[in-house]
């Protein structure tokens, strides 16, 4: 009867295909049992923030980009200019923040879509994939046609947006508003509604609220615990203070309380589109700002709400045309530290779902 | 070892779930067939490209201008300064009127393509051209210099929609 | 963003000190350009008081002394007064002209909506400073990536390991005085890169 048992520590990656990129988890297993999960990071890592000392204003819109989380070059756009606005007090015209909204609601949408895709191959739906990358792919044209890029748009400038939307640009949003809609039940039909998803993800990887914030988790992560907090509520950007939208919030906590915030999420998106469309006011597009923007001695810390949480930035200026220093807070770090919580006590099978629910991008932990 | 899932299931019988498996099976399958009919959503790339937007972010490159017979290039050196990669080297001699370029050379393999050089260009002499397909087999190919930027530059109006093209040996460059 | 939050703590703290407030003057210079072309104005005027003028805090802040961390950290987390439930992040800043190292903490509290960033000193040759993971959990990791980056030390902190850089590495990427060099193999390929150019007849370039 007295078995002798040991615990056996598993490696898994830094090459494994549902790892999300490059990430290594080292996972001690009580047989099936997970007794302790850490995450290894670093392997991504490429100083952004020491690269972003050396570039002026300008030249580092092309760098958060890409340096930060690659599948949401606007919204670290966003959250760059946002902060040297602020700094150095310039303004933005009604209808450039306008634009920025539509771009960042459409890039919030096509994250979601690359998460639901990779998640459902994660468990096992591969058509999911398929039909996300679909969707996704007519965000893509849109941006393309906008800002000439499909990843990595260097659209956003500081006090605006670099070119005026293209004719015929917002129709094709709104008919992509509608198509958009009509896809989702689909989605639930395919997913969500089918119980072996269900029973994967229902009531797996449970994060309760009071760990969720103290373990600095933040985003769709947080709010499927029950945080009912958004930045763009709280601390409105652009003009997140003058559209309507709601913030989905779960209690659960689970695997299949974050899968259903980031669906709503989706929806709420095409809400503030459309409304951002039937408002887009006429004018600027941009305000006058120099090349080499001198930006005043002083130190600023804004904050967006990046599809993965909060994403910040603490600017430091000294007064020269480049910063002294940034600090960039990537919302998928700290969620990413979550879950070690999250992981303990489940079994093995149980480690890509809960992996796969809290959608990190390694490019956004690492930095 | 904290609580395990799954308990409630448990009590459902095991036809019960075998049958809510079933109903999801068809539910998703439904969908999938739906889809079946519906327009395919890809191309069969190297035979069938999709046109990129005319805002497309592609190669660089000077183009001539057929009055002049020269690109519009002032040399003002705008584009090698705000470039964030310094991929863009610029030479030039001779003074006022007579100066001439001895040197334009972009690293395409460095180049992020952002698009601030064109943006801060004074004549629009540096453009984007929407091709795509620069890929070589060797990084040292991705140099462009001044005779290789001429020649990237558009010769005929971009058409519309999808293009069936033969497939090419060799690529353009 | 407000500064009340700050002026509370020192209320209750004696010993910190606020970080400097938006000068007044220079509030009411923003608001009046935009009638006007906003950028004009702009580019003469900073020339000369760029480096000369105060730093503008636009983010409510205070200047914590090393000893007192700890216990001010706590009243902060749990005081129904402060409700600061949330760090956002730590991080550091480094300043060689000064000697000093400010490690940065950013504090949130979701009741109020209150920011607050905390600064703390240290020297710049043995920094230390005593860790807060024992009053935000979430602290872990960040401290872990200062460490990582400045070298600086958090006494109490329970895995004090490189987390970005591998363990081997030596210096502290985001020091100001930290110089990278290439590895050998990356300077070989440049090399190989040189080379090659060479080959294609187009003479010394890039
Ligand atoms: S597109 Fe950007 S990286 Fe490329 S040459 Fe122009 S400025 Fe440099
Ligand atoms: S910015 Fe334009 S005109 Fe000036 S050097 Fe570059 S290509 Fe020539």
């Amino acid at each position: 009867m007295a078995l002798r048992t040991e615990e056996l520590i598993l490696n898994m990656g830094p090459q494994h295909p549902s790892t999300h990129g490059v990430l290594r988890l080292i996972v001690t297993l009580d047989g099936e049992n997970i007794v302790d999960a850490q995450p290894d990071i670093g392997y991504l890592h490429s100083s952004v923030e020491k690269m972003m000392e050396a570039r002026t204003y300008l030249q580092n819109i092309a760098l958060v980009d890409r340096g930060m989380d690659y599948l949401t070059a606007m919204s670290n756009e966003e959250v760059w200019v946002l902060a040297v606005e602020r700094l150095a007090k310039i303004e933005v015209p009604e209808r450039a923040k306008s634009i920025r909204t539509i771009m960042l609601e459409l890039q919030r949408i096509s994250s979601h879509l690359i998460w639901w895709g990779t998640f459902g191959i994660d468990l096992g739906a591969f058509t999911a994939f398929l039909w996300a990358m679909r969707e996704r792919e007519r965000i893509m044209d849109l941006f393309e046609a906008s800002t000439g890029g499909r990843l990595h748009h260097v659209y956003f400038r500081i006090g605006g947006v670099n070119e005026d939307l293209p004719e015929g640009w917002t129709d094709r949003v709104a008919e992509f508003c509608d198509y958009f809609l009509a896809r989702l039940p689909e989605y639930d039909d395919l997913i969500t509604g089918n119980p072996i998803f269900q029973a994967r993800t229902k009531g797996v990887g449970v994060l309760p609220l009071s760990t969720a914030i103290a373990m600095g988790a933040s985003g769709p992560v947080a709010r499927a615990s029950g945080l009912s907090y958004d930045v763009r509520k709280a601390h409105p950007y652009e003009v997140y203070d003058r559209v309507s939208f709601d913030i989905p919030v779960r209690t659960a906590g689970d695997c299949f309380a974050r899968y259903e915030v980031r669906m709503e999420e989706m929806r709420q998106s095409v809400r503030i589109i459309r409304q951002c469309l039937e408002h887009l006011p006429a004018g600027e597009i941009r305000s006058k700002v120099q090349v080499a923007l001198k930006v005043p001695k002083g130190e600023v810390y804004a904050r967006t709400e990046s599809p993965r949480g909060d994403l910040g930035i603490y600017l430091v200026g000294d007064g020269s045309d480049k910063p002294y220093r940034v600090k960039i807070r990537a919302p998928a770090f700290s969620n990413l530290y979550a879950l070690t919580e999250m992981m303990k006590g489940w079994k093995v099978a149980d480690v890509i779902a809960i992996l796969g629910s809290i959608d990190i991008v390694l490019s956004d932990v690492d930095r | 070892m904290s609580v395990q899932p799954a308990e409630t299931d448990g009590k459902k019988g095991l036809v019960e779930q075998a049958w809510q498996a079933a109903v999801g099976l068809v539910v998703g399958l439904k969908s999938t067939l739906r889809t079946m009919f519906e327009p395919k959503a890809t191309v069969i790339y190297p035979l069938e490209k999709i046109n990129v937007s005319n805002r497309w972010h592609g190669l660089l490159a000077l183009p001539i201008d057929p009055e002049t017979d020269n690109d519009k290039c002032i040399i003002c050196f705008q584009c090698e300064r705000v470039c964030p990669d310094r991929c863009i080297h610029i030479e030039a001699t001779g003074k006022g009127k007579d100066r001439v370029l001895t040197r334009f050379d972009i690293e395409m393999d460095k180049c992020c393509y952002c698009g601030l050089c064109v943006e801060v260009c004074p004549t629009e002499a540096i453009v984007f051209v929407p091709h795509y397909e620069a890929s070589t087999y060797n990084r040292a190919n991705l140099l462009y210099d001044l005779d290789d930027l001429h020649r990237a530059a558009p010769k005929e109006p971009i058409a519309t929609g999808v293009v069936k093209v033969r497939r090419q040996v060799g690529g353009t460059r | 963003m407000s500064w009340e939050i700050a002026e509370k703590l020192r209320a209750r703290f004696p010993e910190v000190e606020l970080f400097p407030r938006p000068g007044e003057g220079e509030h009411h210079e923003a608001p009046p350009s935009p009638p006007t072309p906003p950028a004009p104005p702009a580019p003469p005027a900073p020339k000369r008081p760029a480096h000369e003028a105060p730093p503008a805090f636009l983010t409510p802040g205070v200047v914590v002394p090393r000893e007192r961390l700890l216990e001010i950290c706590g009243v902060l987390a749990t005081d129904a007064e402060f409700g600061l439930r949330y760090l956002s992040f730590v991080s550091a800043i480094d300043r060689p002209e000064a000697g000093q190292l400010e490690v940065l903490y950013h504090l949130y509290s979701f009741e109020t909506k209150d920011e607050l960033a905390l600064k703390v000193r240290v020297s710049r040759e043995h920094p230390s400073v005593p860790s807060v993971t024992s009053v935000w959990d979430g602290a872990n990791w960040h401290e872990r990536e200062t460490y990582d980056l400045f070298g600086i030390v958090f006494d109490g902190h329970p895995n004090l390991r490189r987390i970005m850089m591998t363990d081997d590495w030596i210096g502290h990427p985001l020091r100001k005085d930290y110089v990278y060099q290439d590895p050998p193999w990356l300077v070989e390929a440049a090399r190989q890169r040189q080379r090659d150019i060479e080959g294609l007849g187009l003479g010394e370039r890039a």
